[in-house]
Parts: structure tokens; C-alpha cells; sequence
């Protein structure tokens, strides 16, 4: 009777590959939770359905869609991802990885996809297969998005937030400037007492190229008020996506690098710029830095001193 | 055999092998953690710092030897790397020179090597952790030292000392972190969960500033000093493989036997 036998397992091989048991044991998450095979085999299909176009069969970003685009696709077979809401270089959780899907990333082929909310959590589950990581280790803790302290007076968190963002951050080290000298040194003047920034990087109204180990790509950070802003402009975005940091890229985590309130001015400042974008206003901008007179910055104030200070006294070790 | 069996016979091997290679794709859903844990049956929470008590194995405290060594230096030194601060003058103000000393050699022997059991360690021992705290600086827009190293969950602090910005930018595998630091004279506190050789860390505003940890899941590493020297101490008897890794020069290995007597010695040079 070896005949019906055979033939019994080879429908159920075909069967199996047509649907569910492709998954036979669940995945174990780390933390604890563990992801059904029914759930995972849904995932799948529904990955395939919205997703493997351009992250690919396996996971790597490489669909049939996919060949070509910049940014590529995400890359689950590798552990970083940008906008996680958790501190940079951590997992994200469920919920980001939601948010992500369904607010997409501004300005790439990442749309806001509106898939079925229970397909969606399937997907999620699915793709930590692409990786044993999700296996190891525990998602982040979403970096706290405290209350907007400039609501009903935005205004004044714009003006707050240029000078944060020229000087007390000095996000103008990689992403453009938008103050002439003269304002910069203005403003380190109030941010910090005295006037700090003397000298400005080459170029220092455009963004400069950072080169990101974990995507092996040369990134741009954006110029507000030319490239869209992938992980949302509004003010909340802007803060989430500043204080976490971008995975990856240079982009560090400013949570407690700085107070709240001033990544929450920068967040209202950016938005500022963000609203010009494309606009006769941008272009104004741009060339009113352009023209702006010579400038040369004061007398630095430690020039008389003969020996320069004295090197601050804790040795390394 | 019917022509029409033979056929669906055919048709299921294929499925099935089909099924094999797809099965293939993606990674199996839980495999046991590649032993990077110390403990084995109940997987702890990635090591955030272990408590001291929980430390000392009783064989790690029985024949327990020390390993000395001292790193050599072959060939001509290169000079300081000059660097070119010139966008940044607030890190010119400390570092006068604008020079990085990438290869640290006196005396023809040399600074900065991370020296470390790779391996033959027994499986699932568990080792005191370190408790002590080393410094990362960034001063001048160099880090000092360029060499740290670390066990898994060991806290390192990181102080800027420059009147302008810096972001720690730590390039693990598992664990990356990168934080601003605009403040002169901020200090954090950050450890790695996993073990990994060597991590670079760099600064993303000063491109040219960059230093690695050694991170191992054991304290039984040490980095070597002005003088070339190191000791790892507490060490149980028996045959090991050290690496010893520099930032810029490469790896290399050493094989090393330590009993309970005398220290083991361990010698090695690199090439420049």
C-alpha cells in the first residue's frame, strides 16, 4: 500500500504550498510574544500582495519594483530603520511601523498605503521573519513626544527655533543654513552668551553629503525648503523624527541633548521653512544669503590672553 | 504506472522540492541565540550590566592566572595624521596642532591595541562583570583614547569637552546609537548589549574623528598603554587564542597557556 501513501503526501505537498502551513512552528519574538503560523502565512500572502512589489520576496528591498529607486526600499534583512520613533538604531515598535504604512514617507514611492488594519498587523509580524534580531531583541521604547509648549503662539516658537536651530544645535553643520553671519552670530550671542560660531563650513547654504555605513549610501540631509520631508512636516512629526534621530544616517537622537521646548521651536521652525518650499519666498531667501554683504566676526574675546586658556583640568582616565 | 499518475507523481516531487527552496528564503522563524549570552537556559535580558554578585564562577576563581604582554611596533612611525579643521574653528582652539595620533608608538612599542580572549573560554562559564567606567573625550575634535575596551552592559562614559557640536555616532551591529552632544562639558553614559569587534564610533559633524570599542562578553580584555604593556588578571587556566585588534594597523592573533602559576606571556608585534 506504499501507493495511496505517496500520493496522500503529495497533495498535501501542493497544498501546502498553496496556502497556509508553509509555517509550521511560531515565532518567538523577543519578549516573549509569540506569532502563530496561521498569522504568519497571512502576512505573507498579504505582503505579497501590497508589499514584495518593491521590499521583495526576500525581504531585501530588492523587488522587481524596487531596482532602482532612491532611497531603495527598506532592507528587513538588515537591523536599521529611520523613523522608528525610538531612540536611533533601536527596533521600532508595532505601532511605528504602523504609522509608517499608513502615513508613508513624503517624497519617496512609499505612499500612505491604505491597507486593512488587521492585514497590516499580519505584514508587520511577517517581515520580523526577515530577520533573527526580532528574535533577540526587544523593540525600543518610543521616545516620548512631551506637549507642544508653543500652541497659540507658533510665532514665537519660529523665531525661537531659528536661533536654536543656527545655534544652540547648529544643524546648519549638515543641513543649510538660513540666517546670514551676521544673524548667526546674532543668535549664538543669545543662545549661548558668547559668539561661538566664527566660521562656517564651505557651502554652508546647501546640505552636505553624509555618507551612512548601515545603507551604504550617500544620504543628503534635506534642505527644508527644496526636498519633502519623508516622515511628515507637521510639527509633532517634526519633533518625533528630531528628538528619536534617523537610524543609520547622521542624523543623532536630540532627546535630552537639548530642553523639549527647543526641539519643539526647531520642530515649528523647520515647518516654517517647509511651508515656503518651491515658493518666490524660498527663492528670495536663497539669494538674499547668497548676496549678503562680507562679514567678518568681532575680535574673538580670548584673543588677548598670551597662552590661550588653560586646558580644562579632568584627564582622560 | 498510468502516463497521468506518473505526471501528478512528478508534478508533487517538484512541488515539493519548490516548497524546499522556498523554505530556504526566509531565515527559520526561532533559532536559539547564537551562545553570545553567558548564561545558557533561561536567555537573561541583554546584559545591562550584571550584578556583581551574580559574578565570580567558582572555576574562574580556582587556578585563576594573569596574562602580560607587551604590543611592539615595527618600522616607521607615520607622523600625527595633520588634519584640516579649518570649518570648525572651535576645535583648533584646544587641539593646537590639528593633529590626530592615529599610531601611538614609544619606544617602538604600541598604544591603543584592544587585547582580548577570542577564544577558549569554556562554554556557558559566567565571569564577574566590570564595573569600572572608562571615558571616551572629545577634545580638540579628536577622541581620546581611540581604544576602549568594553564588556557587554560595562557603562562608558562620553564627555565633550569642545565648545561645539559633536554626535557620538557608535556603528554596531546591534546597538547602534548616535546622540547629539551640543553642549561643551554634556557627558552620557552608554554600553553595548552585544558583543563586537571592534565598533567604530565617528562623529558625523567631524568627519575625520573616529575610535572603536572592543566589546566582548567577558572581562577578560585589556588595552594596551603609552608603553605597549597589558594584563588581563583572573584568568582560569588554560589554552587561549588572543586577538588583538589596532583601529588602523588590522588584527592579529596569539596563542597563549595560562596555569595558576607565573603569568603567561604573550608578545606581538605589528608592522607599519
Amino acid at each position: 500500500m506504499k501507493r495511496p501513501l505517496l500520493l496522500a503526501s503529495a497533495s498535501l505537498a501542493l497544498w501546502a504550498c498553496g496556502g497556509e502551513p508553509e509555517f509550521t512552528q511560531p515565532l518567538k519574538l523577543a519578549g516573549g510574544k509569540e506569532i502563530s503560523p496561521a498569522t504568519l502565512a497571512r502576512g505573507k500572502e498579504r505582503y505579497t500582495l501590497y508589499c514584495r512589489a518593491c521590499h521583495g520576496d526576500l525581504g531585501d528591498g530588492r523587488g522587481p519594483a524596487g531596482i532602482g529607486m532612491r532611497p531603495p526600499p527598506r532592507n528587513f534583512t538588515e537591523p536599521a530603520f529611520k523613523f522608528g520613533g525610538v531612540a536611533a538604531g533601536e527596533l521600532p515598535p508595532d505601532e511605528e511601523l504602523v504609522r509608517i504604512v499608513k502615513g508613508g514617507l513624503n517624497g519617496t514611492p512609499m505612499l500612505p498605503w491604505d491597507v486593512p488594519e488587521q492585514d497590516l498587523l499580519d505584514i508587520i509580524q511577517y517581515i520580523k521573519t526577515f530577520n533573527v534580531i526580532w528574535t533577540e531583541d526587544e523593540p525600543g521604547e518610543k521616545v516620548v513626544i512631551s506637549d507642544d509648549p508653543w500652541v497659540g503662539k507658533e510665532a514665537q516658537g519660529v523665531e525661537r527655533g531659528k536661533i536654536v536651530y543656527h545655534a544652540t544645535a547648529q544643524c546648519l553643520k549638515c543641513h543649510p543654513a538660513y540666517a546670514t553671519k551676521q544673524e548667526i552670530w546674532d543668535a549664538a550671542v543669545i543662545a549661548d552668551g558668547e559668539g561661538s560660531t566664527r566660521a562656517f563650513r564651505e557651502g554652508m547654504y546647501y546640505p552636505e553629503v553624509k555618507f551612512a555605513q548601515a545603507y551604504n549610501n550617500n544620504l543628503l540631509p534635506p534642505d527644508f525648503t527644496r526636498h519633502p520631508i519623508k516622515a511628515g512636516s507637521t510639527p509633532k512629526d517634526l519633533f518625533r523624527t528630531i528628538a528619536s534621530g534617523i537610524g543609520g544616517t547622521a542624523m543623532p537622537m536630540w532627546k535630552d541633548a537639548i530642553p523639549d521646548e527647543d526641539i519643539w521651536a526647531i520642530a515649528h521652525y523647520v515647518n516654517s521653512l517647509y511651508a515656503i518650499k518651491d515658493k518666490p519666498e524660498a527663492a528670495e531667501l536663497r539669494k538674499r544669503m547668497l548676496e549678503q554683504p562680507d562679514w567678518q566676526p568681532p575680535a574673538p574675546p580670548d584673543a588677548p590672553a598670551p597662552d590661550g586658556a588653560a586646558p580644562p583640568p579632568a584627564e582622560p582616565q | 504506472m498510468t502516463p497521468s499518475r506518473a505526471l501528478i507523481l512528478a508534478l508533487a516531487g517538484s512541488t515539493l522540492w519548490a516548497c524546499n527552496e522556498q523554505k530556504a528564503a526566509p531565515p527559520p522563524p526561532a533559532p536559539p541565540p547564537p551562545a553570545a549570552a553567558e548564561a545558557p537556559p533561561p536567555p537573561p535580558p541583554p546584559a545591562e550590566a550584571p550584578p556583581p554578585a551574580a559574578a565570580a564562577d567558582p572555576a574562574a576563581a580556582g587556578g585563576n592566572g594573569t596574562i602580560k604582554g607587551v604590543v611592539a611596533f615595527e618600522g616607521a612611525v607615520p607622523a600625527p595624521t595633520k588634519l584640516d579643521m579649518s570649518k570648525d574653528p572651535a576645535c583648533g582652539k584646544i587641539n593646537k596642532e590639528g593633529t590626530v595620533t592615529e599610531v601611538a608608538v614609544k619606544d617602538g612599542k604600541l598604544a591603543d591595541v584592544f587585547v582580548y580572549i577570542k577564544s577558549g573560554l569554556k562554554e556557558g562559564a559566567t565571569f564577574p562583570a566590570r564595573t569600572d567606567v572608562p571615558t571616551l573625550d572629545q577634545r580638540g575634535c579628536i577622541y581620546q583614547p581611540l581604544m576602549i575596551g568594553l564588556q557587554t552592559g560595562q557603562k562608558v562614559k562620553i564627555i565633550n569637552s569642545d565648545p561645539t557640536l559633536h554626535n557620538v555616532h557608535a556603528l554596531a551591529k546591534r546597538g547602534e546609537f548616535n546622540t547629539a552632544m551640543p553642549k561643551k562639558d554634556s557627558v552620557i553614559e552608554k554600553s553595548f548589549p552585544k558583543p563586537e569587534v571592534p565598533i567604530e564610533v565617528k562623529c558625523e559633524v567631524h568627519p575625520w574623528m573616529k575610535a572603536h570599542f572592543g566589546v566582548v562578553d567577558h572581562p577578560f580584555f585589556a588595552v594596551t598603554g603609552a608603553d605597549g604593556s597589558f594584563t588581563i588578571e583572573g584568568v582560569p587556566a588554560g589554552k587561549y587564542t588572543l586577538e588583538l585588534v589596532h583601529g588602523k594597523l588590522g588584527t592579529q592573533t596569539v596563542e597563549v597557556t595560562v596555569s595558576g602559576g607565573a603569568a603567561a606571556e604573550a608578545q606581538a608585534s605589528f608592522k607599519g
